[in-house]
């Protein structure tokens, strides 16, 4: 029996060795597509479209088939998990070597960065049609360049407004505001008047990263941020102190709601179109929840651009957002001709029909689309588009996956007044510099 | 005929108390039924725990047809029923061998193979997601099943041998003086004779595969393959979800799991009971 | 019969199935995460080869080490609170004339619900705005809190939901395990005039110990591991006061490309796991010898 366990033994060690030694040599082999003998070519893309919400979802479900009516040799294989499932699913796949041909990538240093660094990602240069990147609106590659590579393209871009509803504004007597003293004004008419001034989801901590975003872009404006995403020692200056200090005025202020630390982001923009609060300040992706059916709030919000505070660098016309998350080509692609061709074709149809359908704000050239679909609201947020003069992207996709933790944290941290604004800043300047700037 | 009265009034305060306690433990079902029936404003406003005002069957309309319950349900039916089979065999076998059969270092098995309970399941994603990958089982009902049986034996296997352990000998010994051969003996004394552990086997297996999700999600990118919980997940929307219809997914996905229960609580107790001595 | 039992082919063939699958996908996963967490590897490209470092920074790191506080309390919490109170109810419906079987079915309920919609209600119970517990309190004049939002009410308030559901769990073990005893010797003791509750202490429990041992078992090592239920309801926050390691390990993993220190984390879990199984052990034996 000895002898028997022993051999057993033996051969499971063997077994497993051979596993986790070709586990841990190459993890780049096989990609996903393939070709048979025919010239058939089967793509295989990732994203994280799958709710009937989403107008996303139908656009791309649709595009299997008729990319494969436009091109009969190519087979399109798509497949939708959403949040934080899709996360660890991308990350798990492109760890073990085995990412699809085409994959939806979130932005920036936290997210698709690392793994242009580690050249796990196409730059699409070379295969890219001269034509596609004339109907790109202007500046919205920035986004998808790195190193002065271009490695995706642009689908819709999202902007942070502030979303008031007018209605209990009226009610309480107060003013949509445009500068930080009306806005602190309209908080206290609106406490006065009952209803909670602004609604924060800050158990998810991503919210109150917006806050803080726009907030130190109005104190330093979006020149001081690059120079201090650049040099992080530049956080633990006047414009930064100050902003987190206004942050924490208008937690004292009493402007959010009690239970902020223990609501999701969920809560949060439903509770808002439940008429639970006045103000939110988030992108225009929560157009679909403020306006579906039985949301009582449809129709009585408006979007305006978050004040300016005086003296501050910042303007007006500086937002928050305009990065675009896209769809990113795997280096190991066997066919990345045919990749691109798609890429191409699947960025625009979601940037035009995306846009039409109120996906969000178009990266694309529009003339001639119908926007007739398009909502007030809708419309609204993409005239506050045209205004802007610069944008910078949510700090999480400009600083490192690890960077960016460190700073949602310490933001819950200052919002629930844990710390000082000098703390908060002092932490902030030991951030390592952003790539990017 | 005091002491009767105090005895009465005692178990009246007991049954009070037990039937409280019993209306705590059905309330989430209760409470799940009426969240899959209400929209949006009704669960994250006023009404969370009162009856829906509309009562929104539509939501398992949306749940059945456009999300493709239907097909994830079979998968999830077919998944699980597969891992449950084979975990019941094998953990069976293996139960026999370690409780009754006589070799060294049988002990030192046992507490080998409950080292498994001990493994945080999320750090072994990345490990397991390249060892299916390496055998070319990826998007295959394999790269569920096979997963969730090697996770659930080291439970299931401490249940047959406690289970086994509390048998008595007499009718192997019978066998074996018929001249039954010990796969005979396996197969036709010991199997029967422990159907009430199987019920138990089976509901915990149940339980765990059934609901599991973070495998289900990753090992598998294919729609034909994709389990219930998947698909009752892709209704979250990146930015916008509508909860009554999740709600309503998640209660067709949880009324099997409370017939399963009912139908076989009773061997449950049965199994758990006899095994109970040895512990 | 010695001879059939010993028959060591099928002893092999018998544990080979067992062996083999927990060899490759249990095994084997356990000795890659060791071997990532002496690594600095973000997921992605080479990791560098660090030695034990990322244990190092373990035992430095103070949110860790928070996080093991709150694991450990909720250990001694499933351990001092959940099993006692499964003990008590146990030991009653045990004792109920009527009604048994329906108790025991009920209460064993929340166990087989999936921990997505059990979240879901205790977030709605716990809610600061709306919730049923505020609700509840207003009634009796007592101001609502912000119960999982709130350093002071969050660790309760995210430990609770998960002692409540598996009490049923450990109540049907306990109870199987009560029935399992002789009713003679309740009855002896009964005649020698023992009331219930020193039946219950002096007999019941003692004649329970191998049972309780394996309740102990099951709630240390499931405490230990505990995940879903705390991501569910707190997400670990606010300010990390309700994180435990299986959390804070996702979460370095998953959010902070940090591979090999979250593998760090994983290989923490699984020792401290069997030492305190271990010591477990020995604490039952010791009691033995008494």
């Amino acid at each position: 029996m000895k002898k028997v366990m022993r051999k057993v033994g033996a051969m499971l060690l063997a077994a497993s060795m051979t596993v986790s030694l070709a586990a841990c040599g190459s993890s780049k082999d096989e990609s996903g597509s393939a070709k048979d003998s025919d010239g058939q070519i089967t793509l295989t893309i990732w994203h994280q479209s799958v709710a009937d919400t989403d107008p996303v979802k139908k656009i791309i479900e649709d595009s299997v088939e008729e990319y494969h009516e436009l091109h009969p040799n190519i087979t399109i294989e798509q497949d939708g998990v959403t949040g934080e499932q899709y996360k660890t699913k991308i990350k798990t796949a492109f760890a073990a070597g085995e990412a699809p041909d085409i994959s939806y990538m979130f932005s920036g240093g936290s997210f698709v960065k690392p793994y242009i660094d580690a050249s796990y990602l196409l730059p699409i240069d070379d295969y890219v049609s001269e034509d596609t990147l004339n109907s790109v609106l202007p500046g919205m590659l920035d986004g998808c360049t790195f190193d002065d590579k271009l490695y995706t393209l642009p689908t819709v871009t999202f902007l942070a407004n502030l979303y008031c509803n007018t209605e209990m504004f009226e009610d309480a007597g107060a003013k949509i505001p445009t500068t930080w003293e009306e806005l602190l004004d309209a908080i206290d008419k609106l406490n006065a008047a009952g209803y909670t001034p602004m609604i924060l989801g800050e158990k998810d901590r991503w919210p109150g990263m917006y806050m803080y975003d726009i907030i130190s872009a109005r104190t330093a404006g979006n020149a001081g941020l690059e120079e201090a995403f650049g040099d992080p020692s530049k956080f633990n200056s006047k414009p930064f102190i100050e902003a987190a200090e206004k942050l924490q005025e208008l937690v004292n202020a009493g402007a959010f709601n009690k239970n902020m630390m223990s609501m999701s982001y969920d809560e949060m923009v439903e509770g808002f179109a439940a008429g639970q609060a006045a103000m939110l300040y988030q992108a225009n992706w929560v157009h679909p929840s403020i306006q579906a059916e039985d949301s009582p709030t449809n129709g009585k919000v408006s979007c305006i651009a978050f004040p300016v505070i005086k003296d501050g660098a910042g303007s007006i016309t500086e937002f928050s957002g305009g990065s675009s998350d896209g769809y990113y080509i795997n280096a190991n692609c066997e066919h990345p001709k045919e990749a691109v061709e798609y890429l191409e074709y699947l960025s625009k149809k979601i940037g035009q029909v995306g846009y039409q359908q109120g996906a969000g704000l178009p990266c694309w050239d529009t003339t001639g689309v119908d926007t007739s679909g398009l909502t007030p609201l809708d419309t609204e947020s993409a005239g506050l588009m045209e205004t802007g003069t610069s944008y910078i992207s949510w700090w999480d996709n400009i600083l490192s996956s690890e960077d960016s933790e460190t700073y949602k944290d310490l933001l819950a941290q200052l919002i629930g007044l844990q710390i000082t604004p000098e703390q908060f800043c002092e932490s902030m300047s030991k951030l390592s510099p952003s790539d990017f700037y | 005929m005091n002491k009767k009265i105090t005895g009465r009034a005692k178990s009246c305060v007991t049954h009070v108390f037990l039937i409280i306690f019993a209306f705590i433990q059905v309330y989430p079902l209760f409470w799940l039924f009426e969240f899959s029936l209400k929209d949006n404003s009704e669960i994250f406003g006023g009404n969370i725990a009162g009856l829906p005002k509309h009562w929104r069957f539509g939501n398992y309309v949306t749940a059945f047809f456009k999300a493709n319950v239907i097909k994830y349900f079979l998968n999830s039916v077919l998944v699980t029923g597969i891992t449950i089979a084979v975990t019941l065999i094998v953990s069976a076998m293996s139960a026999y061998a370690i409780s009754r059969m006589i070799w060294k270092g049988r002990e030192t098995t046992l507490k080998i193979i409950l080292m498994g309970m001990m493994v945080p399941i999320h750090a072994a994603l990345l490990p397991l997601f390249i060892i299916l990958s390496k055998t070319h089982l990826l998007n295959s009902y394999a790269s569920l099943i096979i997963p969730y049986i090697a996770f659930g034996l080291p439970m299931a296997i401490y249940l047959f041998t406690s289970f086994m352990e509390s048998l008595p000998k007499e009718m192997e010994e019978a066998a074996a003086i018929d001249g039954c051969g010990i796969y005979r003996m396996f197969m036709l004394i010991v199997f029967p004779l422990i159907r009430p552990a199987v019920a138990t086997v089976s509901i915990f297996t149940f339980i765990s595969s059934w609901n599991e999700l973070m495998f289900a999600v990753t090992f598998i990118n294919k729609a034909e393959f994709k389990t219930l919980t998947v698909g009752i997940m892709s209704m979250v929307g990146a930015y916008t979800t509508k909860w009554g219809e999740i709600g309503a997914g998640l209660m067709i996905a949880t009324i099997p799991t409370v017939i399963m229960y009912l139908l076989l609580s009773e061997q449950v107790q049965k199994s758990l009971v006899a095994g109970a001595v040895k512990g | 019969m010695q001879k059939i039992l010993s028959n060591k082919k099928a002893i092999a063939l018998f544990l080979f199935p067992t062996m083999f699958l927990m060899a490759v996908f249990v095994v084997v996963p356990i000795c890659m995460s060791a071997y990532y967490s002496l690594l600095d590897w973000d997921g992605i490209g080479k990791g560098t080869f660090i030695g034990f470092q990322n244990y190092i920074d373990l035992i430095a790191d103070e949110r860790f080490l928070n996080s093991v506080k709150n694991s450990l309390l909720y250990a001694a919490c499933s351990l001092l609170i959940q099993l006692p109170v499964s003990l008590i109810l146990a030991i009653i419906v045990a004792n109920v004339r009527r009604g048994e079987k329906i108790y025991r079915t009920t209460f064993f309920i929340p166990v087989i619900i999936s921990s997505v919609v059990i979240g879901q209600l205790w977030q709605k119970i716990f809610n600061g705005d709306y919730g049923l517990l505020n609700a509840f309190l207003s009634l009796l004049g007592i101001p609502g809190q912000d119960w999982l939002g709130q350093e002071s009410t969050a660790l309760a308030a995210a430990f609770i939901p998960n002692l409540w559901q598996y009490i049923g769990y450990h109540m049907l073990i306990m109870y199987a395990g009560i029935k399992s005893i002789s009713p003679d010797i309740n009855e002896a003791a009964r005649i020698d005039g023992a009331n219930k509750v020193q039946i219950a202490w002096k007999i019941t429990i003692p004649l329970l110990k191998p049972i309780l041992q394996v309740c102990v078992t099951f709630s240390l090592i499931g405490a230990l591991k505990i995940f879903d239920l705390i991501y569910v309801l707190t997400g670990g926050g606010p300010f990390f006061s309700t994180e435990v390691p299986t959390i804070y390990m996702y979460k370095t993993i998953f959010d902070s490309f940090r591979y090999g220190y979250g593998s760090a984390i994983a290989i923490f879990v699984i020792i401290e796991c069997m030492i305190l199984t271990f010591v477990l052990r020995l604490f039952f034996r010791d009691k033995e010898k008494y």
